[in-house]
């Protein structure tokens, strides 16, 4: 079908108006989010119960966060706190704000808590040395709780028992953290270095991945009027997420504006018509338009890194401008397709890219599914324009008026220049590159830390550390995750674990932890304590107590009713435990934390044999995925690579083929080599890029096994290039490591492929041998 | 009429003064940066007919407190940088780390109150943040909790400087009206080298 320009360009209009609806109408209904999770990187839509749990347990985690308010004066401090607290209560996104002692419980409350269940609780060693029948042990724990300085434990409990069993199960603290004081009017403080800090808690109403809701928190955060000569320390996940967000920002507009403009003015300058630069400019909105359709079409949420990749998309669509433009200023704008010759290469070009990005989304990071997504529609929208919109306007603008500039002529004859070179000098040169590839390969060291993918400011990450020292003990992000078919034996999981939990702290792989059933034994734990407390009493164990108490501490009521985790977590003290547990439809799941972990391969190494518990490392966790992800990344480069090679093969002969598709597979090479070299690693992002340099070196492949080394192929190519370069070079000064590992590794690979593309017009295959017939 | 007025408030301003500064030397007094000393406790419950008493030492080294109850049975903690460590009975509890070296303490998760009241009642440290300080006669100051869970257990803490050199009274009154006196005698103003290993928790 021969459709004339004015027609195209109704088909062009049609279909972007049925896109736009499209978008209209998801953006309205399930507009997309924007993600900034470090780790999430991977497919959300898992089926595993353990990973669902996982991620409610961490996206609970990021909503909280902390300040630390301080000054030498308190009362200047708790003023500062109280002001802040008011207008913090106010901002949207925010669920609680507290400086205050609301939800913490006292001795008193943790006393109530267990009333009526005093005698069936007891800790190991109590358990122990009744079970041993070491009377000398079990006086010892006795003497040592009422003769404690400053407690009031046994006067509180010694009624209820008068083993003390009870008040040496409460004679311990239910959080880590041991810096904090309390004042009378209930404010939480710390002293540190000459200054008193007010400890504020905020409890976001979503996680901090939520980029969007992070930043609108934070932004009002910082418009709260801060006391002059106070100090504001804080942390939390919202802040991690806001610098994240505000970096890609600033990196996206000016790296993205930065490659625009040189773009449009590489092409201003060798079309010298604005005509072609608004015309570019109006192919790069379009790409960008569709990328972000092809987004909300496939995805609900959105990783801020896809956001930053998406300046690739501009170099590459661009390209398609180049093409057409280029073969339009040999062409009459009277013509009815006047992009005809070049149309099939554009297709096969479209096809080709599509294909490798297409690949992307087999891999089972997200990350990449959603720039194979923005790319492959965004470079949809660009053909399509390029196809339909452009004939339309060669023949309003008439683009054959300008010659085409005689710089490429020379560029040209100066690419043709290299392939003539000395045949020693060539073989000397490639033997050195050889060698330093091989030498930087052999030492080449993959790091898949994905911490290393994103930096963060040292701001942020002292004010996490100060928070840390000023607090004292903080949990680790790594936690056991036990799963139970009831609530009770869920208990009864966490109760076997506790002895290598203990032996854990003893030795000092951990500091210490923190698990329901240190608190809440299981109903068949209570029972057998019970039964053991019972037992001793009978058998007068506590009779050396007795007689220096002047009482009957041998006196243990048997046990009629239990303790159970419905009235429990509705205690003060269960209250502050009711985050550990979850329940899905079949089973029940709490998680066991850990603070001061001094060696997590240890801990790794321990609970990997466990049953019915999991031990979550979510960075080493993801750090093991993305090396497996890597070597499969490489697998996909093989895959897309042996396809280029049997398209090429039907269209261009076998020679040519090799040819044209090892070129770029040599400039990856060298690329990997040269970025091993310069940053002393490689990730996932080097290998990544891999699959963009294959890409645009088919292109250029294409249209040089089409159209031969002619000038025209140069400049479209040449410009390509330097287009692209503008692009990945302005992505190698990224701040974010990921993006300037990306950036190096095409930037090198492009000029690689650029220079030695031209090859595959060197080798004669059955096409060319065709052309040269007809000619 | 104003002349009178102006002596009056000038007395009170001296008298006021005057308070101030014997609260400040009272507290130094009360300080013990190094040293060693015994100690008698007994503690009198409002349930219980006989008082229950202890004796040991304890020993001060750059603010880290070692206390040690000899009789009726052993027991011993180390208060290093605001951390409280108990020591475990060799023979049958003791430890390894994951280095092999052997590890005779465990540290407690404890409140921070009950170290600002060791701190106070052994070194005479007082935190004007966290007591309010009132002098009680030449030799004694009454201090009143300011942190809630302190206050929680203790309503008042008097410190009194003894007759002879040396020698102090604590009498630590709880909200439940228990108390607890503990007598204070300095036998060392400096530690061997013995004694400062002691503060050598591994």
């Amino acid at each position: 079908m021969n459709l004339t320009s004015i027609n195209k360009l109704y088909v062009w209009c049609v279909q972007c108006i049925i896109f736009v609806v499209i978008l209209l109408y998801l953006a309205a209904n399930q507009p997309v989010s924007i993600n900034a999770n470090l780790t999430a990187l991977f497919d959300n839509n898992t089926n595993d119960d353990w990973k669902a749990i996982q991620q409610q347990f961490n996206t609970g985690a990021s909503t909280k966060q902390i300040y630390l308010i301080g000054h030498s004066s308190l009362d200047i401090a708790k003023e500062a706190a109280n002001t802040f607290v008011n207008q913090a209560g106010n901002i949207d996104g925010i669920d609680s704000v507290t400086g205050k002692l609301s939800n913490i419980p006292n001795q008193s409350m943790m006393i109530n808590s267990y009333s009526g269940f005093e005698q069936q609780l007891l800790l190991p060693a109590f358990r122990d040395a009744i079970t041993h029948q070491d009377l000398e042990k079990i006086f010892k724990i006795e003497f040592e709780l009422i003769n404690q300085i400053g407690e009031q434990l046994v006067a509180q409990t010694i009624e209820k028992d008068p083993t003390l069993s009870f008040a040496h199960f409460l004679n311990r603290s239910p959080f880590p953290q041991n810096k904090i004081n309390i004042t009378s009017d209930g404010y939480l403080t710390v002293p540190h270095n000459n200054l008193v800090y007010n400890l504020v808690t905020i409890s976001t109403k979503e996680g901090a991945l939520n980029v969007n809701k992070a930043k609108s928190i934070v932004e009002s955060l910082n418009a709260i009027p801060l006391t002059p000569e106070v100090d504001y320390v804080r942390t939390g996940g919202i802040f991690y997420s806001d610098e994240a967000s505000r970096s890609a920002e600033s990196e996206m507009k000016l790296l993205g504006g930065l490659s625009i403009i040189a773009t449009l003015f590489l092409i201003f300058i060798s079309y010298r018509r604005f005509s072609v630069v608004i015309s570019t400019l109006f192919l790069i909105s379009i790409s960008i338009l569709y990328g972000f359709i092809g987004l909300n079409i496939f995805f609900k949420e959105v990783n801020l890194l896809t956001m930053i990749f998406a300046i690739t998309l501009v170099g590459i669509a661009v390209d398609y401008s180049f093409h057409s433009f280029t073969e339009l200023q040999r062409i009459k704008a009277t013509q009815r397709s006047p992009l005809s010759t070049i149309r099939m290469s554009l297709v096969l070009s479209f096809i080709t890219t599509t294909l490798g990005y297409t690949l992307l989304v087999v891999v089972p990071i997200v990350l990449f599914k959603q720039i194979a997504v923005f790319t492959v529609f965004g470079l949809l929208g660009a053909l399509l324009t390029v196809l339909l919109v452009y004939p339309y306007l060669h023949q309003k603008f008439d683009f054959s008026r300008q010659k085409p500039l005689v710089f490429y002529a020379k560029a040209n004859r100066l690419h043709q220049k290299l392939f003539n070179l000395n045949v020693k000098v060539s073989i000397a040169a490639v033997c050195i590159i050889a060698a330093l590839c091989i030498t930087s390969l052999f030492n080449i060291s993959f790091v898949d830390n994905p911490k290393s993918f994103y930096r963060v400011s040292d701001a942020l990450s002292n004010s996490e550390v100060k928070v840390k020292e000023i607090l004292g003990q903080k949990f680790d992000n790594q936690y056991l995750l036990v799963k139970g078919d009831s609530a009770q034996t869920l208990l009864e999981n966490e109760e076997q674990l506790l002895p290598l939990l203990n032996q854990l702290k003893s030795t000092q792989v951990i500091g210490s932890y923190q698990a329901i059933s240190q608190w809440l034994p299981s109903i068949e734990r209570q029972k057998k304590d019970n039964q053991l407390l019972v037992n001793a009493g009978n058998n007068q164990y506590f009779s050396q107590f007795s007689s220096l108490l002047g009482l009957n501490a041998n006196k243990v009521d048997i046990a009629t009713q239990y303790l159970t985790p419905e009235s429990w977590f509705e205690t003060p003290l269960g209250k502050t435990y009711q985050s550990m547990l979850i329940k899905d439809a079949e089973s029940y799941y709490s998680i066991i934390r850990f603070s001061n972990i001094t060696d997590v391969a240890v801990l790794s190494a321990t609970f990997a044999e466990l049953k019915q518990s999991v031990f979550v490392d979510t960075l080493a966790d993801t750090e093991k995925e993305l090396s497996v992800f890597r070597e499969v990344l490489l697998m996909i480069f093989a895959i897309a690579f042996l396809t280029a090679f049997i398209v090429f093969i039907f269209r261009y002969g076998w020679k040519r083929a090799c040819v044209g598709v090892l070129v770029p597979v040599f400039a990856f090479t060298i690329a990997i080599a040269l970025s091993q070299l310069f940053q002393g690693y490689i990730n996932l992002f080097n290998v990544a890029a891999g699959l963009v340099v294959l890409a645009l070196g088919l292109d250029y492949s294409v249209f040089y096994a089409e159209h031969g080394f002619s000038q025209s192929i140069t400049q479209t190519t040449l410009m390509s290039a330097l287009s692209s370069i503008f692009v990945f070079a302005m992505l190698g000064f990224s701040a974010t490591p990921a993006i300037a590992s990306f950036g190096q590794t095409v930037f090198i690979g492009i000029v690689i492929t650029f220079l030695f593309s031209p090859i595959i017009t060197k080798v004669h295959g059955f096409e060319s041998r065709k052309k040269r017939k007809n000619d | 009429m104003t002349k009178l007025l102006s002596r009056l408030l000038a007395c009170c301003l001296a008298l006021l003064v005057f308070t101030q500064v014997n609260a400040k030397e009272l507290i130094d007094d009360f300080k013990i940066e190094e040293g060693v000393a015994t100690f008698t406790q007994e503690k009198k419950f409002s349930f219980l007919s006989t008082p229950i008493k202890s004796s040991g030492l304890f020993k001060v080294y750059k603010h880290n407190i070692l206390w040690q109850v000899n009789s009726p049975v052993f027991s011993k903690l180390l208060i290093i940088d605001n951390e409280i460590w108990q020591f475990i009975e060799p023979n049958n509890s003791e430890v390894k780390t994951k280095d092999g070296i052997a590890n005779h303490y465990r540290k407690m998760v404890t409140h921070a109150s009950i170290e600002t009241l060791i701190q106070t009642v052994f070194t005479g440290t007082i935190n004007e943040e966290q007591w309010d300080t009132t002098v009680k006669s030449e030799q004694c100051l009454l201090l009143q909790p300011k942190d809630t869970l302190l206050a929680q257990a203790i309503s008042l803490l008097e410190l009194c400087l003894g007759e002879e050199e040396g020698e102090r009274e604590v009498l630590i009154t709880d909200t439940q009206k228990n108390t607890t006196k503990i007598v204070l005698t300095q036998t060392k103003n400096s530690l061997s080298d013995e004694d400062i290993n002691e503060f050598n928790i591994h």
